[in-house]
C-alpha cells in the first residue's frame, strides 16, 4: 500500500503537469502566427497570392522570380487562379497580359485548360509587339544544281579553302531556321549564287572548274554571318510598348465649349491615326495626379481619355510607366470668344499623342 | 529534535506528486511547442513572414501596373492590418532605397504611392524617370 501511494501521486501529477503543459503550449501561447508563409494562407488569400503573382509576371517580372513565389503552392490552385485569370484578361481585351500570363501557365505546367491556352493574342493595330517568328522554311537554296561558274563570279563564289566539299551536306537541313531567327531577307542567295542571265560566261568553264556536287559552295556556311541581333528565345517583349516610347504632342486643340465641364482629353493614336486602347494615361500637377486609360469611353474613340481639370492649375501628362512628361505646364485658357454674359469662359483642351 | 524534523519532511507522495506534475509540465511544452505544435492553415496576409509581407506588396504594386484599379490595390494593402494602407507601400519603397533594391521594384512602389496620395521627395525622382 505504501508503494503503490507514491506511484499513483506521480502518475496524477505527470496528468496534471501535460495538462497543463498543453493548455499553455496550444491555448495560451502557441506558436507565434507571425511568420506564415503563403502554403498557409486561407484559400482565398492563398488565391489572391496566386493571381498576383501572375499579374506581377505580366507586369515584366521574371519568371524566376515568380516560381519562387510559387513554392509550396498546389498546382491545383495555382491552374484554377490561372484559369480565372486567363478569362478575366481575355474578356477584357488586355492582351499584353494574357499573352503573358498564357506564356507563364506554358511555362509552369500546371494543367491550365488547353482552351484557355489557345487564346492566343492577335496583333493589336497598335502593332506594338514584335512580330511573332514564323519558320518559314522559304529559303530553299536549290539553285546550286543550276550553278555554271561565270569568270565575273568568282570573286565571291569562289570557295575559301576551308570549305571542304562534302556530298553529304544537305543545305534544306542547314538552312532550317530556328525559332530564335527571325527570317530576314539575308537568307535569300546572294546574286553570286544565283545564275544571272547577264553573267553569260565569256569563257566557257573549264572541266576542271564544273562543278560537282561537292564543290558546290553550300550556302548553308555563307548565310551564318548575316543573323543581326535576334530576339530572346522567350520573344519577351520590352514592358513598355515601343509606341509609347515614340509618342509626342501631335495636336493641341482648345475646346471652346460652355456646356461642357473643364476638361482635359487626351486622344492616343497609332501610326494611322487609329486610336490605340488600353494605354495608361496620367495627369500630374503639384499637389496631386490622376490616371486614366484609354478606350474606356468607346463613344468617343478607342484612344481616348478623359480628365475633369480645374482653373488655374498647371497640368503634365505622361503615357504609360514612363515618368517622363510628353506636356507640361497644361493650363486652361480663356477661350477668343467670350461667353453669352460676356464674360470670359475657360476652355478645355484636346491633346493628341502620336508616334 | 529528530523526531520534529520527520515530521517537518513533506511527505513521499507529494513529492512524487510534485516530481510528476513537472515532468508532465516539460512534456507538454515539449509536445505542444515542438513535436506537435499548433498548425495555422488558415491565416491572412497580414500574419505572412516579412519577406513574404514585402513581397505580397510589391506584388500588390506590380498589379496595380497592370490592372489600374486603385481600388483594388488598397483593399489589397487593408488586408496587411495597417493603419495607413500608403504606409507600407512607402515603408518598403524606402526601405530598397536604402537597401539598394531593384529599380524597378521602387518605381512600381513609388506609382502606387502616387496614386495613393503618398508624396514623398525620396520617391520622387522615380516617379520621373531619373532615380
Amino acid at each position: 500500500m505504501r508503494r503503490r501511494f507514491p506511484s499513483l501521486a506521480l502518475l496524477a501529477g505527470l496528468v496534471v503537469g501535460l495538462t497543463l503543459g498543453l493548455a499553455y503550449t496550444w491555448g495560451v501561447n502557441p506558436v507565434e502566427l507571425t511568420n506564415t508563409y503563403p502554403a498557409l494562407l486561407r484559400t482565398d488569400h492563398r488565391l489572391e497570392w496566386i493571381r498576383l503573382t501572375a499579374l506581377s509576371y505580366a507586369a515584366g517580372d521574371s519568371l524566376e522570380r515568380t516560381q519562387t513565389r510559387l513554392e509550396g503552392l498546389e498546382e491545383e490552385d495555382i491552374a484554377r487562379a490561372l484559369e480565372t485569370l486567363l478569362k478575366e484578361q481575355a474578356s477584357h481585351g488586355s492582351w499584353e497580359a494574357l499573352r503573358r500570363l498564357t506564356a507563364l501557365a506554358e511555362a509552369l505546367d500546371v494543367g491550365v485548360l488547353p482552351e484557355l491556352l489557345e487564346l492566343e493574342p492577335t496583333p493589336t493595330p497598335s502593332a506594338t509587339l514584335p512580330p511573332t517568328p514564323t519558320s518559314t522554311p522559304t529559303v530553299t537554296p536549290s539553285p546550286t544544281a543550276t550553278w555554271t561558274p561565270t569568270p565575273t563570279a568568282t570573286p565571291s563564289a569562289t570557295p575559301s579553302p576551308t570549305i571542304t566539299p562534302s556530298p553529304t551536306v544537305t543545305p534544306t537541313e542547314t538552312l532550317t531556321p530556328t525559332q530564335t531567327m527571325t527570317p530576314t531577307a539575308t537568307y535569300t542567295p546572294t546574286a553570286t549564287f544565283t545564275p544571272s542571265p547577264t553573267a553569260t560566261p565569256s569563257s566557257t568553264p573549264t572541266p576542271t572548274k564544273t562543278p560537282t556536287p561537292s564543290a558546290t559552295p553550300t550556302p548553308s556556311r555563307t548565310p551564318t554571318p548575316t543573323p543581326t541581333p535576334t530576339p530572346s528565345p522567350t520573344l519577351t517583349p520590352s514592358p513598355t510598348p515601343p509606341l509609347l516610347r515614340r509618342l509626342e504632342v501631335s495636336e493641341k486643340e482648345q475646346l471652346c465649349d460652355p456646356e461642357s465641364p473643364l476638361h482635359i482629353a487626351v486622344v492616343v493614336q497609332d501610326e494611322e491615326g487609329e486610336g490605340v486602347p488600353g494605354v495608361e494615361v496620367w495627369l500630374t500637377w503639384a499637389q496631386g495626379a490622376d490616371r486614366a486609360v484609354t478606350g474606356l469611353k468607346p463613344d468617343e474613340g478607342l484612344g481616348y481619355a478623359d480628365f475633369n481639370v480645374e482653373p488655374d492649375t498647371a497640368y503634365a501628362i505622361s503615357v504609360g510607366e514612363l515618368g517622363m512628361p510628353l506636356i507640361s505646364g497644361l493650363q486652361l485658357e480663356d477661350c477668343p470668344d467670350e461667353g453669352e454674359d460676356g464674360e470670359p469662359i475657360a476652355g478645355s483642351w484636346r491633346i493628341v499623342l502620336a508616334p | 529534535m529528530g523526531h520534529n524534523r520527520m515530521r517537518q519532511r513533506p511527505p513521499s507522495w507529494f513529492r512524487q506528486a510534485v516530481i510528476g506534475v513537472a515532468l508532465g509540465l516539460a512534456l507538454g511544452f515539449a509536445v505542444g511547442w515542438w513535436l506537435w505544435p499548433v498548425t495555422y492553415t488558415n491565416t491572412s496576409p497580414a500574419a505572412l513572414r516579412e519577406d513574404y509581407r514585402d513581397d505580397y506588396i510589391l506584388m500588390v504594386a506590380a498589379a496595380y501596373d497592370v490592372e489600374g484599379n486603385l481600388q483594388e490595390a488598397r483593399a489589397r494593402l487593408e488586408q496587411l492590418n495597417s493603419d495607413e494602407p500608403a504606409a507600407p507601400v512607402r515603408g518598403l519603397a524606402e526601405r530598397l532605397i536604402e537597401g539598394g533594391g531593384q529599380e524597378e521594384d521602387i518605381t512600381r512602389l513609388a506609382r502606387l504611392a502616387r496614386a495613393l496620395g503618398v508624396a514623398d521627395p525620396l520617391l520622387t525622382p522615380y516617379l520621373e524617370g531619373q532615380p
